[in-house]
């Protein structure tokens, strides 16, 4: 296609004095002439993203300053035209809504820019900031060009010589105070998140546009312009508003107070004062979600919203569709943004849970099991990994918490870090040898260790990826730590104390540690893979003969761990001594840890052997696949556990031991049954007796809705074991391995979500063919 | 489809129906790639895009199309990736989009390829039937991988043993991305990425 671009003189238009410029234009053209259609001229670097970066002028869905003939670029919406209270309210709630929106990872452009009032401000802003730069340069006082300049101004004044006074309250007062506020919420949002690990454009568009969102302003100025707009609803001048709606407005000035508020009092590396931070999130939850069930009274003004307004910002990529959320849904949000972030800052109240390595590793698991947005994941980050104060305690490095968590695990007793190691001074002494390889260790493990934490603060997607990564690094600590331990162990197995550690040719505490650590990723990677539905029907069985294996191993560890933890507590000669009261904990968690491994473990084995059973019975029996084969497939999946090398993952021994022993259908039903027996005893034992010890304490009500959930779900595994003898005995199959029940039952898999009672734990829906029909037959009909 | 014909079109990108292509693929699409993207792929792989064309119709009508490519993935093994496919409303439900992908697979085979990638929406269930009937796995799940706000999935399919353990230029990297999302991956829905990386491509 050819076009008729108008003639120009390049040289008249652009030239300088001090430029020195070539008109290419004809020889670009007869350069491209000799082009054949369809040839790519591009050097080495140009890479499929940046074709996919390319934009075509003058093609209205990739040219954002394309204008339809006739077309402005502006919006005739004057923002000082006078508004009634209801469409000042109206006018709040969207704005609310688009700011969830772009807490939930839309741009500003698609969100909040499309408002003509914040574009008016943040353009005030602009020249604002503009003037106080010249105002320094030039040495003047920069006191006129203040936060008072950022007022709504219309393009060209309107005489509002017949307004009412209330009128022009509630826009240049109240809706500019929502405004502002609005602003520096959002630029308080981007400092905490920015300050953190997460994924642009993917969790979360940090980019602003060029446009200043009021970071040069101190927060109490804000607060001022807030409340003075609060204070002006409750006096005689706003009387003409009717009280439904005034209460309206000043709940939402309230909310934005006090989530700028919060949004202060959370910054990492403000000074503010920070008053109780769990409280002041804790009450806004309860504030908002209030005025969020209450009926919304606001009138619209669709004009205070332009499409148009992105089109004026320089931005590399094509318009983006406005995106914007209900107020219902942008209510529900936030709400569980406020509780998530609640949560995250419980920890402040919560000294003792940083206590124990291990309730606070629960905590945050907990806490990333409700999918936090990004903020409360920024939040989590700032609690945890804010320098020197975990959890707010002061003098707490995470350096310490690695070493609660070593000595909980696997040093409690040992002389690794026992006292006269500690205060062991001289270099002859073994005690400062030992102190110099655990330092060792623990600057070598601090960043796997750290990573570990980090990722569960990522979204679901990326704490699965990172932790194929971390699982990598921990298996490389795992070597360093073997070495450690043997050095350790030649210090301190002198003639002397060989009696002391009879099997200690076994005792590696820090590889066993890194062991511990390394298995429980692998298998949350494992069970996140279930989450993410990424696995097909048929391959459910073999996976969770993975994830035994994976657990095997980890209970084994436990055993190992435990057994020399006991060792040690029977060794401390002083029955009422610190060293005694650790032994003691290390011993009673490891044996809480080993319940829980067993009892994970039986749950594994129980659906693995219902998928094995549903396999042998032909009912799992994938269509065909053109391409690739089983054990292809099989080795893609072990790509995410590549880096646990320790263990060796063989398709051929999963596969078979996935089959049920052959013999009786009944026989293997009373076996089944046993185990689902015994897996239900395990379950309501495993945190029973459990010491009133603190360590303990914070997680009693997670292990007890944990608990639950997987009582449920072995319950749900009893009930598909007797469905499938029913259909068995209907069938006429006796024997394991003679008989299908194929064109008699299906399978199906219940989607991630509201469907499992765990997401992590998949038990198949087991029905009659016949019902499946029915099903579709009557949806049909409907 | 009695008339319908599967090509592999000469490598001359002059044959391709380069417009007919963007408006087929283009037309579920908010927005649109460039002619760059289009370029990018049929003037380097022409051989890997693959078009069923109605030979009933006197206009020889575009009823489907697959675009891929195909190079060594960051120094390792041996990648194919699907980039886009789409059919046209009158032609689904036939077979032409498996069709398509299996020359596409077919033709990579024998060029070495040691593995093949994609990404498809999360909700796209149709996609994820026909990768999956043709050997694809869901490998991972990428959050809010789309403009849109939608998560996809990485799909991989293996050709050849000991593709995990090819040593690639980079950190390692348990599974290997190609990262740039420019994926039509169905006949119905089309999504794009723009500007989406990843963090295994970009450290």
């Amino acid at each position: 296609m050819q076009y008729n671009r108008p003639a120009r003189n390049v040289q008249g238009v652009l030239m300088s004095s001090t430029m020195d410029m070539t008109d290419i234009t004809k020889a670009f053209t007869e350069a491209s002439d000799a082009l054949g259609e369809g040839e790519l001229v591009k050097d080495a670097d140009f890479t499929l993203f940046e074709s996919v970066g390319a934009l075509e002028i003058m093609d209205p869905k990739m040219d954002s300053g394309f204008l339809q003939p006739g077309e402005t670029l502006y919006d005739n919406f004057n923002v000082s035209a006078p508004l009634t209270a209801e469409q000042v309210v109206w006018v709040m709630d969207e704005l609310f809504c688009y700011e969830m929106a772009w807490h939930k990872g839309y741009a500003l452009l698609e969100t909040l820019y499309t408002s003509v009032h914040l574009d008016n401000l943040l353009h005030q802003e602009l020249s604002r900031a503009r003037k106080a730069r010249k105002a320094t340069k030039s040495n003047k006082s920069a006191k006129d060009v203040s936060i008072d300049d950022v007022c709504f101004r219309a393009e060209c004044e309107t005489d509002q010589a017949g307004t009412e006074p209330t009128q022009i309250m509630l826009i240049h007062l109240v809706l500019r105070a929502y405004c502002l506020g609005l602003l520096k919420c959002c630029d308080l949002t981007i400092r905490i998140i920015t300050s953190q690990m997460y994924h642009e454009e993917e969790d979360f568009v940090s980019q602003t546009f060029n446009r200043d969102l009021l970071s040069e302003h101190d927060t109490q100025e804000i607060y001022g312009f807030i409340q003075s707009a609060y204070r002006w609803l409750g006096s005689t001048g706003a009387s003409s508003i009717p009280d439904k709606v005034r209460a309206a407005l000043k709940d939402r000035l309230f909310i934005r107070q006090d989530f700028l508020g919060a949004l202060e009092a959370t910054i990492p590396d403000s000074n503010a004062w920070r008053p109780n931070r769990f409280g002041a999130w804790r009450d806004l939850q309860r504030f908002a979600s209030d005025v969020g069930s209450q009926q919304q009274i606001g009138q619209p003004v669709l004009a205070a919203f332009s499409e148009k307004i992105q089109r004026r910002f320089s931005s590399n990529t094509p318009p983006r569709p406005i995106f914007k959320l209900t107020y219902r849904e942008a209510h529900r949000d936030f709400d569980h943004m406020l509780e998530s972030i609640g949560e995250a800052c419980q920890l402040y109240e919560l000294p003792k849970t940083s206590d124990c390595a291990l309730s606070l590793l629960r905590y945050v698991w907990a806490f990333a099991d409700k999918s936090p947005a990004t903020l409360p994941r920024a939040i989590m980050q700032t609690v945890l990994f804010t320098e020197g104060q975990v959890c707010g305690r002061l003098d707490f490095p995470f350096e310490r918490l690695l070493r609660i968590d070593l000595r909980e695990l696997v040093l409690a007793g040992h002389p690794l870090i026992s006292k006269s190691t500690i205060d062991a001074e001289t270099s002859s002494d073994p005690g400062f040898r030992l102190r110099q390889l655990l330092d060792d260790f623990i600057k070598a493990a601090y960043e796997p260790y750290f990573k570990m934490y980090e990722a569960l603060c990522q979204n679901r997607c990326r704490i699965r990826r990172r932790l194929t990564h971390i699982i990598g690094e921990f298996d490389s600590l795992q070597d360093e730590a073997k070495l450690i331990d043997r050095k350790v162990h030649t210090i301190t197995t002198p003639e002397s104390s060989q009696g002391r550690w009879p099997e200690t040719d076994s005792n590696y505490p820090l590889h066993s540690w890194v062991s511990h650590h390394k298995h429980a990723m692998t298998q949350w990677v494992l069970q996140l893979g279930f989450e993410h539905d990424i696995y097909e029907p048929d391959e459910l069985g073999i996976m969770y003969s993975v994830l035994s294996q994976v657990q095997a191993a980890q209970l084994d560890s436990n055993l190992r761990i435990g057994h020399f933890a006991k060792l040690r507590y029977t060794s401390v000669p002083d029955v009422d001594s610190y060293e005694r009261v650790i032994c003691g904990i290390s011993c009673e968690l490891n044996t809480v840890l080993g319940r829980e491994f067993a009892v994970t473990s039986s749950l594994t084995g129980l659906l693995k052997t219902l998928y094995g059973f549903l396999d042998s019975l032909g009912t799992l029996s994938a269509s065909s696949r053109r391409y690739g084969s089983a054990q292809r497939r099989f080795e893609l999946r072990m790509k995410a556990l590549q880096g646990c090398t320790s263990e060796t993952f063989d398709f051929d021994t999963l596969n078979n031991g996935l089959r049920p022993d052959r013999g009786l259908v009944d026989d293997n039903f009373q076996n089944w049954n046993a185990v689902i027996e015994s897996t239900l005893k395990e379950l309501q034992e495993v945190h029973e007796n459990i010491s009133d010890q603190p360590v303990f304490r914070s997680s009693k009500e997670q292990w007890k809705k944990q608990d639950q959930l997987l009582l449920e779900t072995v319950r749900q595994i009893s009930e598909r074991f007797r469905f499938l003898r029913e259909a068995c005995k209907d069938a006429g199959i006796t024997m394991i391995g003679e008989g299908s029940l194929k064109g008699k039952v299906d399978v199906i898999i219940p989607p991630p979500g509201t469907h499992r009672i765990h997401d992590w734990w998949v038990v198949p829906e087991v029905i009659f063919t016949r019902a499946v029909n029915d099903v579709q037959d009557h949806k049909h009909s409907s | 489809m009695g008339g319908d014909e599967v090509r592999s079109l000469p490598p001359l990108p002059t044959t391709l129906p380069i417009s007919e292509m963007r408006a087929l693929i283009a037309k579920d699409l908010s927005e649109p790639y460039s002619i760059y993207v289009y370029r990018y792929f049929l003037y380097q792989w022409p051989e890997l895009c693959f078009i069923a064309i109605d030979t009933s119709t006197p206009d020889y009508d575009l009823a489907a199309c697959v675009i891929c490519k195909l190079e060594r993935h960051r120094g390792g093994p041996m990648r194919g990736y699907i980039a886009m496919l789409a059919t046209q409303e009158g032609y689904r439900g036939k077979g032409l989009a498996k069709t398509l992908v299996s020359k596409a697979i077919d033709l990579m085979t024998e060029k070495d390829a040691d593995e093949i990638a994609l990404e498809t929406e999360e909700t796209n269930r149709a996609a994820m039937r026909l990768y999956e009937s043709l050997g694809f796995l869901r490998s991972k799940k990428l959050h809010r991988y789309y403009l849109n706000g939608n998560s996809a999935y990485r799909l991989l399919l293996y050709l050849k043993p000991g593709v995990t353990s090819i040593p690639t230029d980079e950190y390692f990297d348990p599974y290997g991305s190609d990262a740039l999302p420019p994926s039509a991956q169905d006949d119905s829905t089309y999504h794009e990425a723009l500007g989406n990386y990843d963090d295994e491509l970009f450290g």
